[in-house]
């Protein structure tokens, strides 16, 4: 600073002795040359005084012009850092106010270009902002999941859908993939893309959340040496859960269909062939077929019973008490439970009423009782229980018998889907109940939920609001 | 060379994440296998083992090669020796859960203890929980979760001695079901070691960060 400042008195004094020099000669130039009408130069008019005149009249004009320098480059030096001041507040990205200045000022057309600059650029990072923002609300609300990694393998971005895909947070900016990933096959399909700098592409089940998904890795070259690495991963659990049910379906009513038809027609078939002359086969046989038709027409109720459902769906409404209705629904199913010796325990209060449309709830307990003794062990026992609160009030039906596994509880309401094929065939039923149930329940604007463990038992619960419509 | 360094122990991470990874899906599947009596899924669980294998033998030669080429030192050396440490105890949680699939399809079809069920079912998530916990405690290098990991093993051990308890009060009752009796007890014990590989790996873990060799939850074991 003291340096600076002595450099510009040396400046200044500079300035002021040349000033002063050049003036000097310039008036006595002009003394000399400069006559007056009758021949006399003013250099003799003026006389002995003249040097000393000369240099007096020569120091006031050079300081006069020293100090009209001063001023003006202060003025300057003022505008100049205004607009200094201006141009660093935008490369800072805050925004200045606009500099205006004189028109016959000389910095008044670079003014104008800073102020139109600033103008452009204010504009242009508006633009970018209302892009960048609208980018990352459409990826944060693909339903695709997104993760983009730099190519230190670090996570530079990722989506809502992924965290949700992966069933833990991702977003981890900053956060080496490898240390937030679960998930194996996925882990390797980017690693292979690291490696061979190719895109790649899989269908991958990840474990933590049950999902299936449609991966692709690409690989994104942005210059020379720098890349990017995109994971994008489509849910297609739906898709493939859709796929084998209707897979299942078409099997499973076929199967169901064929199976008394096989035994009807065989043993009709057998009887007509000379059979029916033998007393004792041709009783046989026909309870056989008896037997088979009553089987068919089970399944055809449960079909309807399951289209009507669909159609109707108006409530008759009328106040029940519970303990007394679940105890005369029990009573139609003493001879079963008599035959395996099953215990059943009604753990209802007596004053226990409730709203409701008896024939829908009907169909829902005698359904879930009728399961509940169906997979059973002899000498099984179930429960059954009521609670109620403000908004709700809950059934429901425990057993200990066979239980059901985690990856079939939720496919046990599909339409003709049998948990264990093999053992469930000699116990009846049509493979419908669980999913007329549902129907039903959902009708009443209930909710229906499943607990249970293999070997342990089930839990069915099933809820209702207090108020129905 | 630091560059090469970098990488080549950046991919010796990757790798062992991965491991992690695997057995991580190794141990869930082999108890919800258990679980849910399911022996595809259990089947499934026993082929994928050679992968896990495989992959700790890579990491054993990785890391010897980086030790042999790179001479790393002071926190390098500790990253590289932890990966050898506790890769081979996660390989043997591996192995544990291949001994879990192994047990859930020899006992299809024997006789089985409802309450028994649900006390392993408890336990098997316990472990899991426990195992993911501390791959993550790992990862970001976290001593103080390793040490409340350690902590949790003592469930494990209580529930073993549990567990083993009313098999054999059951068992003395029942003669019919020993056979599923002394399987869960193998269950059991199998969770509670994987509960113990935990812990080491914890031990690693803390080693990562302070450079000391420490032992967590010494004396535990007495049945």
């Amino acid at each position: 600073m003291g340096i600076d400042l002595k450099v510009k008195q040396i400046k200044t004094i500079k300035i002021f002795f040349v000033d002063f020099f050049v003036i000097a000669i310039v008036i006595y130039m002009l003394l000399s040359i400069l006559t007056t009408e009758n021949g006399t130069s003013l250099k003799v008019l003026i006389g002995a005084n003249e040097s000393v005149l000369v240099i007096f009249t020569a120091i006031i004009l050079a300081g006069l012009e020293v100090t009209f320098r001063f001023i003006r480059y202060r003025q300057n030096k003022k505008e100049l850092d205004l607009l200094s001041k201006k141009l660093s507040d935008i490369a800072e990205g805050k925004k200045p106010g606009h500099v205006l200045l004189e028109p016959n000022d000389p910095l008044y057309g670079m003014s104008r270009t800073i102020n139109t600059l600033e103008n452009k650029q204010h504009n242009f990072t508006k633009n970018f902002t209302t892009q960048q923002r609208g980018y990352f609300s459409l990826i944060e609300y693909l339903t695709t999941g997104v993760m983009v990694l730099d190519q230190d393998r670090k996570i530079y971005m990722s989506n809502h859908a992924m965290s949700d895909m992966m069933g833990r947070e991702m977003n981890l900016k900053g956060q080496i993939y490898i240390n937030e990933i679960r998930a194996y096959d996925l882990s390797r399909l980017i690693e292979d893309s690291f490696s061979s700098h190719e895109d790649q592409h899989g269908e991958i089940r990840i474990e933590l959340t049950n999902k299936y998904v449609d991966a692709h890795v690409v690989y994104v070259p942005v210059s020379k040496r720098h890349f990017l690495v995109m994971a994008l991963l489509y849910d297609i659990t739906e898709l493939k859960e859709i796929e084998r049910m209707q897979l299942d379906f078409v099997g499973n009513v076929s199967h169901e269909l064929k199976t008394p038809i096989t035994a009807i027609t065989g043993f009709s078939e057998t009887l007509l062939h000379g059979a029916m002359d033998d007393a004792k086969a041709l009783k046989e046989f026909l309870a056989i077929i008896h037997k088979e038709s009553l089987k068919l027409t089970d399944l055809v109720e449960d079909i309807l019973s399951l289209a009507k459902i669909d159609a109707n769906t108006e409530l008759d409404l009328k106040e029940i008490n519970l303990r007394e209705y679940v105890t005369e629904l029990l009573k139609t199913f003493k001879p079963q439970i008599e035959k395996k010796k099953i215990k059943i325990f009604v753990e209802i209060s007596e004053d226990f009423f409730v709203v409701m449309d008896q024939n829908k709830l009907r169909h829902v307990i005698d359904n879930l009782i009728q399961n509940a003794i169906k997979y059973n062990n002899f000498q099984g026992k179930i429960w059954v229980e009521a609670t109620s609160d403000a908004k709700n009030w809950t059934i429901s039906i425990r057993d200990n018998g066979y239980g059901i596994s985690n990856d079939k509880q939720e496919r046990v309401f599909e339409r003709f889907y049998r948990v264990d094929t093999s053992r469930s065939r000699d116990s009846g039923g049509t493979g419908l109940g669980l999913s007329v149930v549902k129907e039903y329940v959902a009708a009443m604007n209930g909710e229906i939920k499943l607990e249970s463990q293999v070997g342990v038992g089930s839990k069915f619960i099933v809820r209702f609001p207090q108020t129905m419509k | 060379m630091r560059k090469t360094f970098n990488d080549e122990l950046k991919k010796l991470h990757v790798r062992f994440a991965e491991l992690g990874m695997m057995v991580n899906e190794a141990v869930f599947h082999a108890t919800n296998a258990f679980v849910n009596h399911d022996k595809k899924l259990a089947e499934s669980v026993i082929e994928k083992d050679y992968v896990i294998n495989g992959c700790e033998n890579d990491l054993e030669k990785m890391t010897l090669e980086l030790i042999a080429l790179y001479q790393p030192v002071t926190e390098d050396l500790r990253d590289v020796i932890t990966i050898l440490k506790a890769s081979s105890d996660i390989e043997r949680v591996g192995d544990h859960a291949v001994s879990i699939c192994h047990a859930t399809i020899n006992m299809k079809g024997s006789l089985r203890i409802a309450e028994i069920e649900i006390e392993i079912a408890k336990m098997g998530e316990y472990t899991c929980q426990m195992f993911q916990n501390v791959l993550d405690a790992y990862m970001r290098k976290n001593e103080e979760r390793a040490l409340k990991i350690a902590k949790d093993d003592f469930f494990l051990d209580e529930e073993l001695r549990k567990i083993r308890k009313r098999c054999v009060t059951i068992m003395q009752g029942n003669p019919k079901v020993v056979i599923s009796g002394s399987y869960y007890n193998l269950v059991a014990t199998y969770l509670e070691r994987i509960g113990d590989y935990v812990t080491n790996v914890c031990e690693w873990i803390v080693f990562l960060e302070k450079g000391e060799i420490v032992e967590l939850n010494p004396n535990t074991k007495q049945y």
